[in-house]
């Protein structure tokens, strides 16, 4: 399974020093926070640092369906360099297909520009039901992109985006009909980069809402089950599920807002975003745990260390607080850690490790517990039954 | 239940120049002959017959129900390019009243060999290379009349596949008389009559929309349980032999299928996993790529 970064604001040497350590294989940038001459800059940087690894570019289309909203932060996406694909666009506009091809011919002749290792077909998101027009254009976009990028006689892969919102998830019906359809296209591309839009971009507590999970990890059994290549977008701690159900790939950054997908990064901003809490990524706890926790737990319980010397980001002389880039490395790292119980072609035996590490993190927080700590809701267990009812939930959809 | 067969002397009589009819079996309206060609030839001759009544709503529209079909599989099996489909005959399609009854009749090729439900047998445990084998040739035929044809067989089952000894073809798949073609006007006369063989038909088929999302991995299901069958010398991923209708259809709907790993642990996990795969209720979870099964089964 590979770990691509999910590249977003502020990226600094982030992203060279996780391909330099061997982290991450690559990495996804994302067109709202880098301007063209500087994504072809940074992409034939890494073409020439690290000839092997994976380049791709999210052109982020699925902004312009938003793109006129009133304070709309877009970025680089807008603005006298903006990137000539986009535009704001009203679902009326694509409810016509000749719209839809026309923005999948200027979106992948300007992917075919760039250094970049695949192409990464643009399409909207999903988001209220999958038996919608939203879900038709959507569809439309999947139907035409293989097409438009044989046209193009350029051998390198091609990845259509599936963007669906949790909401849109709801409907099992709807589901199953959906995927079944988007599984029997007549031009199929190479793989997906599946996305999940979130309403908001906090990380839930529990990792994820009842049946998204779950619902998401079905998404990927079904398209692996036919051959396709799977990256998952903003997969963060869910890597090791989602890889059992059958993702080849996934991405994360280092915010909040590249670590769950939402539209929200692009709606107007709130205030003064407060400067986050640097967090350590435990192998053994399924999770997340503030860089003050770590610092009260460490001694005492030193399995939620994931060791190597990935660790020593977090020194204690300095309160286990981590620079920013150390603090992306460390949760890469752990995502790689994490990726290790899925046993390829064997969603059985990857949901058995992840049963078995279920309980262990489970034993652990008991530990922790008895020992009079209280941790903080995003680090405490309410992870763990969700994930448990989540696994099983996708067990009986996959019908496993 | 089954036509009551056109007797050989009717068929002589109405076919002159045809010679040895010799019945093989029948279906509802359907009753199929081997026949010798004036050249020595041997070919299968199909009677269709065709409700005479046309008093009442329902004869007019069982009739036309059975000349559309007829029509339909004539032209599927003209068009159709796979080897692993019958190939029609010399004489096209005619109607001709015998016995009373109009009936359309027209001559399919003659296949060496025997049905597959007749070499399924409760001692036969057919190798791996068999059974890939066997799959393919039904995944080769599903891909070409859903590519080509827009169509779902619909009635994938042994009885329907001929095991010819071939080695270019070694399995062939026979009738299709129920075949849909997703981008045409529907044949079916009653709404609540699902043309399939129960034992063989995808859980989808069952919900009364079916034909919405309708397609060739209904035919992947059958081409699974059928797999299953010969795999294991008859046994069924959910049936029990002695299940009435309901029982049958209600363990399409709910019940989880045996594995096929658990019956033939000698068989690689790859095939039987894929088999497996090809009987979930979920057509969604029944792998919809034609050509990575195909290699797959390589």
């Amino acid at each position: 399974m590979k770990i691509l970064a999910q590249h977003g604001s502020k990226a600094g040497d982030r992203i060279a020093q996780g391909l330099a350590d061997g982290l991450i294989d690559g990495v996804i940038y994302g067109a709202k926070d880098i301007a063209p001459a500087r994504l072809i800059e940074k992409c034939r940087e890494h073409a020439s640092n690290h000839p092997s690894s994976l380049r791709l570019f999210d052109p982020q289309y699925y902004a312009s369906i938003v793109a006129a909203e009133p304070g709309v932060r877009l970025g680089a996406l807008d603005g006298d360099e903006a990137y000539p694909y986009f535009g704001a666009r009203r679902r009326r506009d694509l409810e016509h297909e000749n719209r839809v091809i026309e923005d999948l011919e200027s979106c992948l002749n300007y992917q075919q520009t760039l250094p970049v290792t695949a192409f990464i077909a643009p399409n909207i998101v999903v988001r209220r039901s999958l038996d919608s027009v939203e879900a038709t254009i959507a569809k439309d976009f999947l139907r035409n992109a293989a097409k438009i990028h044989e046209s193009l006689r350029d051998p390198r892969p091609l990845f259509a985006t599936l963007a669906v919102s949790t909401d849109a998830l709801r409907d099992r019906i709807e589901l199953q009909n959906f995927l079944q359809e988007v599984t029997e296209l007549e031009r199929p591309p190479t793989g997906f980069y599946v996305l999940i839009e979130h309403p908001d971009s906090d990380i839930p507590p529990t990792l994820e809402e009842p049946d998204v999970l779950s619902r998401w990890m079905m998404i990927n059994r079904v398209l692996s089950l036919s051959g396709y290549q799977i990256i998952n977008g903003y997969a963060d701690a869910l890597t090791p599920y989602l890889g059992a159900a059958g993702a080849t790939t996934v991405a994360s950054g280092w915010f909040n807002t590249l670590k769950v997908f939402s539209l929200k990064k692009f709606a107007p901003s709130s205030g003064m975003a407060r400067q986050p809490v640097p967090r350590y990524t435990s192998v053994r706890l399924l999770k997340s745990i503030r860089h003050t926790e770590l610092e009260l737990l460490r001694s005492q319980f030193p399995q939620i260390l994931n060791g190597g010397p990935i660790d020593n980001h977090y020194e204690e002389d300095e309160g286990s607080r981590p620079s920013s880039i150390g603090e992306a490395l460390q949760n890469w790292d752990c995502l790689r850690l994490l990726a290790r119980m899925v046993v390829p072609g064997n969603p059985e035996a990857s949901l058995d490790l992840i049963k078995a590490a279920l309980n262990s993190a489970e034993e652990t927080y008991a530990e922790i517990g008895a020992s009079g700590i209280s941790l903080r809701e995003r680090s405490n267990n309410e992870h763990i039954q969700l994930l448990r009812e989540e696994l099983a939930a996708f067990k009986e959809l996959a019908e496993m | 239940m089954p036509a009551k067969p056109i007797s050989a002397t009717t068929l002589s009589s109405a076919f002159a120049d045809l010679r040895g009819f010799q019945f093989i079996n029948a279906g509802s309206y359907k009753s199929v002959y081997s026949v010798s060609l004036p050249d020595g030839a041997q070919e299968v001759l199909k009677v269709i017959r065709l409700p005479l009544g046309v008093s009442t709503v329902d004869e007019r529209a069982i009739r036309r129900q059975e000349l559309g079909r007829a029509q339909r599989e004539v032209s599927l099996l003209r068009d159709c390019r796979s080897p692993f489909v019958v190939k029609l005959g010399s004489i096209a399609p005619v109607i001709r009243e015998l016995d009373g009854d109009d009936c359309v009749v027209y001559t399919e090729e003659f296949l060496p060999g025997r049905e597959l439900s007749a070499v399924i047998q409760p001692s036969a445990r057919p190798d791996a290379t068999e059974i890939k084998r066997l799959l393919r040739c039904l995944v080769e035929a599903i891909r070409s009349l859903w590519t080509a044809q827009n169509t779902v067989h619909r009635d994938i089952k042994p009885g329907n596949i001929f095991a010819t000894g071939l080695d270019a073809r070694p399995y062939v798949l026979l009738d299709l008389g129920i075949a849909y073609n997703v981008k045409e006007a529907g044949l079916t006369s009653k709404p609540e009559f699902i043309p399939a063989t129960p034992r063989y038909m995808a859980p989808e088929m069952l919900d009364p929309n079916f034909r919405e999302n309708l397609s060739y991995r209904a035919d992947l299901y059958a081409a699974g349980v059928t797999a299953f069958e010969f795999a294991t010398g008859g046994l069924h991923p959910l049936a029990r032999s002695a299940d009435d209708l309901i029982r049958t259809l209600t363990r399409i709907l709910h019940q989880e299928p045996r594995r096929l790993a658990n019956e033939r642990p000698d068989l690689p996990g790859a095939l039987t996993g894929l088999i497996d795969q090809f009987n979930k209720k979920n057509p969604a979870l029944r792998p919809g790529n034609l050509n990575l099964i195909l290699q797959l089964l390589t």
